[in-house]
């Protein structure tokens, strides 16, 4: 690959100067398995690559005093899926992560990272968009966050401003008994990329009605989908074989996936039906 | 034209253990050389500019600013070193292109460098002005009328031992037309009458060693080269044609090699590196990144096959008329058959009566097919016992007992019109039913398949060399490359037990090919176990000889030399079947298939390393599974969409079924001690197994291969 | 463009490398450190055939830089035996033919290598998914479950 500038600047200080002495052509290097591929793919040819991994702080999975989980940016997937800390606190969360890829990658690749390059057919972003995520973003001088639902803007491109990092992940407490699920569509091999991809989440009331949803698809668009519309189509109602039907078909007709080796447009609209018929389902049997 | 003289002995050492693989503690230390370990003082790193363009004129090729970058030893194009084609048998590819590229990926210059980096950094600042030319990437596209001729200079191509076979049109590479018997006779006779279309797309040898080499060429102008390729005594005399250099004056050196499937059998880089290594007087490496090795080397061809049977209502085969028509890209290189077709005639494990074979390989603007593993027939396999089964379905015959009824017996032949030799097609079939318990009911959305498949044992000519230590030791020489199926092991055994020593006195020496080397014909065409073992059994034979008359060598090694040769391809070569049984369950909602269970019948005669046997049936269905389900190097515009194998499923470990084998051992085969063959033919019986499973499971039946969730989806609701 | 000094233990030895940053591990051990067991095949993490154990974690060399490995403790396929001996998952191998072409095969030993240190009594299933990330073309797959098997109960 060509050759670059490499920094490991030892703070977030250290991290922002860097990526300013790089302007435009400045990448930051998370575990690497995006964007080393993509160098060496030739696809993306920085003069400037700033490693994370010096810097101190990124790296731990915490509770927060209102029971929330804050994720380090590069805590590494396998490190998620194994964590006892996130097992406790969703275990579907964990198991998301453990779809990803083969065990090597899992044990390079970063939730930062996989954030931020942003391939719509990838598993964390349905799962951190139905858990009501926030990234937090530092820039010199400052902090913010974003939804994750409002993080991803296109095909491979998300809602970050030249100068800013993604440090950690807050995922606010699971409403009590909030049953969830990740359901990952593979037809051919068992190593690949989804060919769609659903996240639920759901809680009942005591009557057995949906009190509160969330539905979030990937691999149907350029970017994971949160399906509000099925959402609101289920919020109040109970949950049968008809309002789950009748929500799968809400899902079907705003997905807008692309046609490509994992299926049609067309068979991926009418799987996005199917599978999130199947993964509500599996939460509500019978 | 070899008889099988041998059979079934009992030998503690051959049928009572396993072997252990002589190059298992090589492989699995990480000790074992492959042509990219290579390393020699001096060497030099290529790299290649190559055509972006499908067909195109080169119009003029600036070399300045590659050649000034620092580290650049030579930079050299086709007008440079000439007009040199190499082929397996006709010699069409050019070492670099001349006057036009053929393909996207075509050689176009080549660069050797200090390093790698440096290489490709001088090849991307190579100039080429092409000219755009219209683009054939289909064969019926080639075929028309008015269609560009891709080699126009055709006939100044060198065709190696033989003339090549007339066609009818410039853009054909091999035509072949079997006729047998009356065939409008045969289908007067018919009852019924059925036509149905088969197509298979190209896939991608799948090995996970890029192909790779060093070549250099030493003070006494002898040329030596590491390659990739698992025939290096071929490979030695298309190189010295293709070059220019007396044959004795080429060396291809031992190193193991890394899955090479048929395709390997084409060597691509060497010529232009030799040519590098000639203009620097260094040794030259290159090793292809994957997605070079997917893009431009060779691939199976894709194909498109119709089919026209009649029947009796009882389902008996009265007449056959098959069409199969390859792509076969760019070159026609890759294929070592004088038909420059892929593979043999295909046989059929069925009594054809009448019949007419028509197979045809078309050039088009696209990756050049070659060879792999059971060529040609994985394409016309598919298509025939689909065909069956479809018929069957019709008629309302179990297509167990279709086949059965058809089944080649007596004094009936396939469009080969030779008789079989030992006809158990019949008990493979019953073989089945039984292993299978067909005919047990399913639960709904489960169904069982078929795949029938047979091929003639390979021939060729061998020589193995022993020499007799006074130690009481034994070496054994062989020119046999290694890419996986435990020849040197296998000769180990075999040696070991025809002398009655123990298998820590028997070592086997891989050596370079080179003139004094025994002669072999290289892995491929199911032939090794057949060829090489009985050259090293005739060797024993003579060796015993000495012996007896003048003991064992006392003072000085004593070598002799065991030849062997069998007609390759041969009509009444013997052969060997292998039949699948598949049983799927098939998701009626999204079309995905499950593979349940898999029972492998196969028909091997003695089994001589029992371990690598079963990993060849193994490794042979879990290729043709990949190419049944996952597989599929997709081309739009001449361009492959998918060349990694992020994106060219091969299959993994959660992908592949239980599999369960049946042996059997008792009809003997021409090898040494009665071993047949394996690990070929059954890659081209898993496919239509699996897609008769899935009509028989859901009714849905898919002509294209790979059989895709989403096909059979659309197959359903047709 | 800047060299950077890159210190790592190496089979268990300590190695200073000076290289680019654009240097690829994979490339750092086969050229520069001359350890070639260590195979290249797909050269995009796919297919296992360059795995390494990094920090006691299986990971791609082929997808890593070398300067973040400094600092690290990396094991290749030589790392894994005595000379001149074989690990008992080594001679599995053997025995039960996990290999044919041997070229992913060191991809497939340290794999399993990984494995067992993980969870050193690991079921047929766990296995195939650990493994799921080396591809072998050549045996399918079966027999060289059957050697991790084996060996997890010799260990």
């Amino acid at each position: 690959m060509a050759a670059f500038e490499y920094l490991e600047p030892a703070t977030l200080e250290g991290a922002f100067d860097a990526l300013e002495r790089g302007g435009e052509e400045a990448h930051v290097l998370a575990g690497g398995t995006a964007l080393v591929l993509l160098m060496r793919l030739g696809l993306v040819i920085p003069s400037f690559v700033v490693g994370m991994r010096r810097i101190e702080g990124l790296r731990e999975i915490g509770i927060s005093k209102e029971g929330g989980l804050e994720i380090g940016a590069l805590v590494t997937h396998a490190e998620i899926e194994g964590s006892a800390l996130v097992q406790r606190f969703f275990a579907p969360l964990a198991q998301t992560f453990g779809r990803v890829a083969t065990v090597r990658i899992r044990n390079q690749a970063t939730i930062g990272g996989n954030l931020v390059h942003a391939d719509p057919a990838s598993d964390p972003p349905p799962m951190l968009i139905a858990m009501d995520a926030e990234i937090v973003v530092a820039r010199r001088g400052g902090v913010r966050t974003i939804s994750a639902a409002d993080f991803f803007r296109d095909l491979f491109e998300v809602a970050l401003e030249p100068g800013e990092i993604v440090t950690a992940i807050r995922i606010p407490p699971p409403p009590r008994g909030m049953l969830g699920t990740y359901v990952k569509f593979l037809p051919a091999s068992q190593d690949d990329f989804a060919t769609v991809s659903v996240a639920a989440t759901l809680r009942l009331d005591p009557n057995g009605g949906c009190e509160d949803v969330r539905l979030a698809l990937g691999s149907v668009a350029s970017t994971p989908l949160r399906a509000r519309r099925a959402e609101e189509a289920l919020r109040g109602k109970r949950i049968t074989r008809e309002t789950i039907d009748a929500a799968a078909a809400i899902v079907a007709e705003d997905v807008d996936p692309l046609d490509d080796a994992r299926g049609s447009a067309g068979y991926k609209r009418e799987m996005a039906r199917v599978w999130t018929r199947r993964a509500l389902g599996e939460l509500v049997p019978a | 034209m070899s008889t099988i003289t041998q059979t079934r002995r009992t030998h503690p050492l051959i049928f009572d253990s396993d072997e252990l693989r002589i190059d298992g503690r090589e492989k699995v230390t990480g000790e074992a050389e492959y042509a990219a370990d290579v390393e020699l003082p001096g060497m030099l790193h290529a790299a290649f500019a190559t055509s972006p363009f499908a067909h195109a004129r080169i119009v003029s090729i600036d070399i300045e600013r590659a050649r000034a970058l620092a580290g650049v030893h030579a930079v050299l194009t086709g007008t440079d070193i000439g007009e040199h084609r190499f082929g397996r048998r006709f010699f069409d590819r050019p070492a670099l292109c001349v006057d036009r590229a053929l393909f996207i990926g075509d050689s176009v210059a080549a660069v050797a460098a200090e390093t790698r980096e440096i290489a490709e950094e001088a090849a991307a600042l190579i100039d080429v002005e092409y000219e755009e030319l219209p683009v054939v990437l289909e064969p019926e596209d080639a075929l028309a009328p008015n269609a560009p001729i891709l080699h126009e200079n055709i006939d100044q191509y060198y065709f190696h031992a033989g003339k090549r076979a007339a066609v009818p049109h410039p853009n054909v590479q091999g035509h072949r037309v079997i006729l047998k018997g009356n065939i409008d006779e045969g289908f007067a006779r018919a009852d019924h009458i059925f036509e149905h279309t088969f197509t298979t797309p190209r896939y991608h040898g799948g090995y996970l060693e890029p192909r790779a080499t060093v070549v250099w060429i030493d003070a006494q102008d002898i040329v030596h080269v590491v390659a990739t390729n698992k025939a290096p005594f071929a490979l030695r005399e298309q190189f010295a044609i293709c070059v220019g250099v007396p044959i004795d004056s080429v060396r291809i050196e031992p190193a193991y090699i890394g899955g090479d499937f048929g395709g390997k059998g084409l060597s691509v880089d060497e010529y232009p590196c030799y040519f590098l290594a000639r203009a620097t007087g260094r040794p030259v490496k290159y090793v292809r990144t994957y997605l070079e090795d997917m893009r431009s080397s060779t691939v199976r061809h894709a194909s498109h096959t119709t089919l026209r049977t009649g029947v009796t209502r009882d389902g008996y085969i009265t007449a056959m008329d098959a069409n199969i028509v390859f792509n076969g890209g760019a070159y026609a290189a890759g294929k070592p058959a004088p038909t420059l077709l892929p593979g043999l005639d295909p046989k059929l494990p069925y009594n054809i009566p009448t019949g007419r074979l028509e197979r045809t390989s078309v050039y088009t603007n696209t990756v050049p097919g070659g060879h792999m593993r059971a060529p040609g027939d994985v394409q016309f396999i598919f298509a025939v016992e689909s065909h069956i089964d479809m018929i069957a379905h019709e008629l309302r015959i179990d297509p167990l007992e279709m086949r059965v009824r058809n089944a080649v017996s007596g004094n009936g032949s396939d469009f080969e019109n030779v008789p079989y030799l030992e006809p158990s097609a019949r008990e493979m079939l019953e073989k089945m039913r039984s292993a299978s318990g067909w005919g047990k009911p399913l639960p709904p959305g489960r169904g069982r398949g078929i795949g029938f498949g047979v091929r003639h044992i390979g021939g060729g000519k061998a020589e193995v060399t022993l020499r007799a230590l006074p130690s009481g030791n034994v070496d054994v020489v062989t020119g046999a490359a290694e890419q996986g199926m435990g020849i040197l092991t296998l000769l180990q055994r075999v040696v070991a037990a025809e002398l009655d020593l123990e298998l820590e006195r028997v070592n086997v020496i891989r050596e370079a090919a080179m003139t004094q080397t025994p002669f072999d014909p290289g892995a491929g065409g199911s032939r090794q176990t057949h060829v090489t073992g009985n050259a090293a059994l005739d060797a024993v034979r003579r060796l015993r000889e000495h012996v007896a008359e003048h003991g064992w060598p006392k003072d000085a090694p004593f070598e002799v030399r065991g030849v062997f040769e069998a007609a390759h391809g041969h009509e009444a070569a013997p052969h060997g079947f292998c039949g699948f049984v598949a049983e799927v369950s098939v998701d009626t909602e999204t079309g995905v298939i499950e593979v349940l269970d898999v029972v492998c019948v196969s028909d091997v005669g003695t089994i001589l390393n029992p371990v690598a046997h079963r990993g060849q049936l193994a490794g042979g269905f879990v290729m043709g599974l990949g190419h049944a389900l996952t597989e599929d190097l997709r081309v739009t515009e001449g361009k492959i969409e998918n060349p990694t194998l992020a994106d060219y499923k091969l299959p993994t470990q959660m992908d592949v079924p239980p599999l369960r084998f049946i042996n059997i051992e008792n009809i003997a085969g021409p090898g040494p001690f009665g071993a047949k063959m394996a690990g070929e033919i059954n890659t081209a019986a898993v496919a239509p197994a699996i897609a008769n499973a899935i009509a028989d499971a859901c009714g849905a039946r898919v002509t294209v291969l790979p059989l895709t969730a989403e096909r059979v989806l659309s197959a359903l609701r047709l | 463009m800047s060299q950077h000094s890159i210190t790592f233990t190496l089979n268990g030895k300590i190695q200073t490398v000076v290289v680019e940053a654009n240097r690829r591990l994979i490339d750092v051990l086969r050229d520069d450190c001359k350890l070639t067991g260590t195979k290249e095949g797909c050269g995009i993490g796919v297919c296992g055939t360059c795995s390494v154990i990094i920090d006691d974690k299986l990971m791609s060399a082929c997808l890593v830089l070398t300067p973040t490995v400094d600092g690290s403790m990396i094991r290749t396929v030589e790392g894994l035996s005595e000379p001149g001996e074989l690990t008992n998952l080594q001679r599995a191998f053997v025995k039960h033919g996990g290999f044919q072409c041997g070229i992913c095969t060191s991809g497939q030993i340290v794999a399993a290598e990984a494995l067992l240190e993980a969870n050193p009594h690991p079921s047929e299933d766990d296995v195939r998914a650990w493994m799921m990330g080396n591809l072998c073309r050549c045996t399918g797959y079966y027999q060289i479950v059957e050697a991790v098997v084996a060996a997890a109960k010799d260990r």
